[in-house]
């Protein structure tokens, strides 16, 4: 078999190999449950195409993904993540607006209905149009990554007074740093590799991630405290070729792709869903449950979801982006697919 | 050519020290930041994102031509100095070309990138608000065009003693 | 041309490159994009050529190196350094061994604050190295001592290497660093013994009565020195390990408090300020230059699949883990020895952990494994970053070196690489005790 797997190795390298890349680890959701399974359906099902897969960075990092599609030094970026290049796509951090109640598997849903949106956002034309068609891409959506939350080292933050400034949170993007801010922490912003350290020497004391994202981090063994029954947010991805290569394949492999995929964004949020299964058992801190809070805090946590979202709107509007109408329709699909969002979010029109 | 590598060496002087203060600022910025963190529990907005997409790239590209030009940068001497000295000539001339198409090459495509950035307005979130960084873009390109200014002027160098010898010949 | 033709093409080129004396960061530069062009065209390398600089420039962990630089220019400048081992000398009344092991714990103190080899090492070529000539030891033998003490930064924690490694192989970091830490005081204990048993045996530990300066320094300022180096220490690693700062951070706080005591002791003027920064700006800018060619090779090596290959030839030898793990420790030995070390792990941990986990293998001693073949890498001719670092600081020759440090290197393997294989436990027992 070993002869035959020579072979193998051998006609991927004679064949013209499409370079897939990405800017995260193997060991990356979406990396994992995604992007590299999907390639690998592919190429399992037709012998139309081959692709040489790099990951961790090895050819571009995550914030260049645009400009590696554009100059075509690549050909599909595996985990393109708008949120790291808000200038160039200011819609998708939506999807990174604090909710009350959602999974990957609410999230996942909903980013399939906004792609597929027929909804005008401005000048007559779609979010995906907006945000990808006009900048000549191609994209499936993978699952957003689970849900976002917050945990502590020291501090229980179970009531109003305990939400001040000397509590400093790590944030993953400015849209966490809003909410952060609005509930009354203070946002730190810190390269990811730092947390362990920091969170272990009390440089900050709590950081917002998702559970499957705790483990290569430390933030399970460090932190005694998570605010939980609460869905602070997910991170949207993609994945995304230039459309001149989609049209490149044949009806045959499209369809393998579209079929692949579509199976995928539903088994990818089980995945994610069993990995938080055999975290928390081992979580020696304590998950405080929203709904066991007192109202005057569960009133403070809806006030600064509400205030993100107003914040973010005007954001985009001051930039001259319709910031409104993405984020009603985000609501709606996500009310649609399952989720919850605070009462004055629902009314906003 | 005397005024070109007068000038040259005022250039690659004054990248330099944007370098020095650009590393200074980041001691600054730290200091400040962590003070302010353990005593106020305030810490600057974004300085992590400062640090690392302004001042770090302000703190290198600009000083890439004076390090070349002050012969900091490490090679292996040992076997080529054992060389005739026909083939050490040739040799510096061979280097010295590879390296004018190496920073060319750099300085035109980092241009473009810098170009791109421009038309495209590039900004990043600094804690919650907007900025640009396409005019940090700009510091790439100048910085390679330091060092094919300094890799030139050692060309033309060369190319003068190989003349005049080959005159007095 | 096939892939293969390419690969071996460039690696002559960069072997006569590096023979004929071209510039490290040129050789990288130019093979890198010599081969991405063979491989894809312009239209592959004109991504890589556009944005990589800046991207690779544009990181925070990268600001250790500037900053620990800065930290240990302006101590120097305060001569609290020279002092010091002006009392070690007399203390150690002229012997260079005591003088020679300070150094290497110097590096392995200093490796532990700072995440990057690089930057440990180009401070204390500035710092100790005039120290140790001064004092009858050889050029090329503190070049060497200089090289060595400043490796033990990527194994002894905290260090950005634990920490890419963990976050790439998916392996907790506080094990991997509770794990790395027997091993690290190991290598300091190893590489002190060979430089005593170097200086019993070879015509280096000769004390030249004359080489030795007179030492009419009173002795208040040893005391100074002892105050001022002691608050010094305690209040960078009393600042990290009380959550002051981080350890990327300490650079900066460490520099800044450097300024401050020299401030006190009087020796801020513009010359101090003007020599600290120039001389900073050279050693960063340099060692960045080299990282940015680095990348861009890296980048080839990836486009080129060779990593794959090679491990792919591996896959034959499944019935006998322990071949294929020596096999894979020499190969990260050879790969670390050419190329960016952060570049190396990213690029095989992919490829490499699946193997380990078909072979049933610790992770945490495999990865451990690594970085400890990782620190001897940086020493070891002839692309031990370390001594090319250590010898474009100081002038001093790269060649007279590697002599030496190929000795530490190839004596390392056998007692540190072969106690880790036949006693894993030195490895794995500290974190089984500390999860419990
Ligand atoms: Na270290
Ligand atoms: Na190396």
């Amino acid at each position: 078999s070993s002869s035959e797997e020579k072979e193998n190795t051998e006609s991927n390298s004679s064949a013209k190999a499409l370079i897939a890349s990405s800017g995260y680890p193997h060991t990356d959701g979406s990396v994992e449950t995604f992007s590299v399974p999907l390639l690998e359906k592919v190429m399992e099902k037709t012998d139309e195409v081959e692709f040489n897969i790099f990951t961790g960075g090895e050819l571009f990092s995550a914030d260049e993904s645009l400009d590696a599609l554009n100059s075509t030094s690549i050909d599909i970026e595996m985990v393109l993540s708008p949120t790291l290049d808000q200038k160039r796509f200011p819609y998708s951090s939506v999807v990174g607006l604090p909710l009350l109640k959602s999974d990957a598997s609410v999230a996942a849903k909903a980013i399939q209905k906004m792609v597929e949106s027929d909804v005008e956002i401005a000048d007559g034309k779609t979010y995906y149009e907006l945000e990808f068609a006009d900048k000549d891409l191609f994209v499936l959506p993978i699952h957003p990554t689970e849900t976002y939350l917050i945990s502590t080292v020291d501090e229980k933050l179970d009531s109003v007074d305990k939400f001040n400034k000397s509590i400093r949170i790590r944030a993953s993007s400015n849209v966490h740093e809003t909410f952060i801010n609005e509930l009354g922490l203070t946002p730190v912003a810190l390269p990811a590799p730092d947390i362990y350290d920091s969170l272990s020497r009390n440089a900050i004391d709590g950081v917002m991630l998702n559970i499957p994202d705790w483990p290569p981090y430390g933030v399970d063994e460090l932190t005694n405290y998570t605010l939980s029954g609460v869905s602070l947010g997910h991170f949207p991805v993609f994945f995304a070729m230039n459309q001149d290569t989609w049209d490149s394949f044949s009806d045959d492999v499209q369809n393998i792709f579209k079929e692949e995929a579509n199976e995928l964004i539903q088994s990818g949020p089980e995945t994610y869903k069993q990995q938080i299964e055999e975290i928390l058992p081992n979580y020696n801190g304590e998950l405080i449950e929203f709904d066991s809070l007192d109202k005057e805090v569960q009133d403070k946590i809806n006030t600064a979801i509400l205030n993100t979202w107003n914040s973010w709107i005007k954001d985009l509007e001051d930039r001259g982006f319709a910031g409104k109408e993405v984020a009603l329709l985000w609501r709606d699909l996500i009310v649609e697919s399952g989720g919850e969002v605070p009462q004055e979010i629902l009314d906003m029109e | 050519m005397r005024n070109l590598k007068r000038v040259n060496h005022l250039l690659q002087e004054f990248g330099g020290r944007i370098s020095g203060i650009a590393i200074l600022s980041m001691m600054f910025v730290i200091v400040i930041d962590v003070f302010l963190r353990n005593v106020f529990k305030t810490p600057i907005p974004g300085s992590y994102v400062i640090i690392e997409n302004f001042l770090m790239p302000i703190a290198i590209f600009p000083a890439l031509g004076y390090v070349y030009m002050k012969n900091v940068l490490p090679r292996l001497s040992e076997f080529v100095e054992r060389t005739p000295n026909w083939f050490q000539k040739y040799n510096k001339l061979l280097l010295l070309i590879m390296d004018i198409v190496v920073f060319g090459l750099l300085t035109y495509y980092t241009f473009l990138y810098f170009l791109n950035g421009f038309q495209q307005g590039m900004e990043i979130p600094i804690a919650t608000k907007f900025v640009a960084i396409w005019p940090v873009y700009f510091f790439v390109p100048l910085g390679y065009f330091f060092v094919l200014l300094e890799v030139l002027i050692r060309f033309g160098e060369e190319i003068k003693l190989l003349v005049n010898r080959n005159a007095n010949v | 041309m096939s892939v293969d033709i390419i690969v071996v093409l460039c690696f002559l080129l960069l072997i006569y490159l590096l023979l004929v004396g071209q510039y490290i960061s040129s050789i990288f530069l130019s093979v890198g994009l010599i081969g991405i062009f063979m491989l894809g065209g312009m239209q592959q390398l004109n991504g890589f050529l556009q944005s990589d600089s800046f991207a690779q420039v544009a990181s925070f962990s990268l600001t250790t190196i500037p900053l620990y630089i800065l930290m240990a220019e302006l101590i120097m400048g305060t001569k609290i350094v020279e002092d010091l081992y002006g009392l070690a000398f007399r203390i150690s009344k002229g012997r260079k061994g005591p003088l020679g092991v300070i150094t290497i714990v110097i590096g392995g103190l200093l490796g532990s604050v700072s995440g990057s080899s690089s930057a440990t090492s180009a401070s204390m070529a500035k710092i100790t190295l005039p120290e140790l000539r001064k004092r009858g030891f050889s050029d090329t033998f503190s070049g060497a001592i200089v090289a060595v003490a400043g490796s033990l930064s990527s194994i002894i924690p905290p260090s950005v290497m634990i920490i890419i490694y963990g976050v790439a192989a998916r392996i907790s970091i506080g094990e991997l660093f509770i794990g790395s830490l027997v091993p690290g005081i190991l290598m300091i204990i190893v590489f002190s013994i060979i430089l005593l048993l170097y200086l019993k045996f070879t015509g280096e530990g000769k004390v030249h009565e004359v080489d030795i300066p007179e030492d009419n320094t009173p002795t208040s300022r040893y005391i100074i020195a002892i105050f001022m180096g002691a608050l010094m220490a305690i209040s960078i690693f009393g600042g990290i390990f009380a959550g002051i700062f981080t350890p990327t951070e300490a650079g900066a706080v460490g520099a800044f408090l450097a300024f401050i005591m020299a401030l006190i002791m009087k020796k801020v003027n513009f010359e101090y300020i003007k020599t600290a920064l120039s001389e900073t700006t050279k050693i960063t800018v340099m060692t960045i230059f080299i990282v940015i060619g680095a990348s861009l090779f890296g980048r080839f090596i990836s486009l080129s699949l060779i990593p794959r290959k090679i491990i792919n030839l591996l896959e034959p030898l499944q019935s006998t883990p322990y071949l294929i793990i020596i096999i894979l420790l020499i190969f990260y030995f050879i790969l670390f020895m050419f190329i960016d070390n952060i570049a190396v792990l990213l690029m095989t941990v992919p490829i490499v952990m699946p193997i380990t986990e078909t072979l049933d293998v610790d992770p945490l001693w495999f990865g451990v494994m690594v970085l400890v073949s990782c620190t001897i890498g940086l020493i070891t001719p002839p692309v031990g970053t370390n001594v090319f670092i250590v010898g474009s600081t100081t002038g001093i020759s790269i060649e007279g070196i590697f002599k030496i440090t190929f000795v530490f290197s190839i004596i390392t393997t056998i007692v540190v690489v072969g106690l880790l294989i036949i006693f894993p436990e030195l490895i794995t027992w500290l974190p089984s005790i500390m999860s419990k």
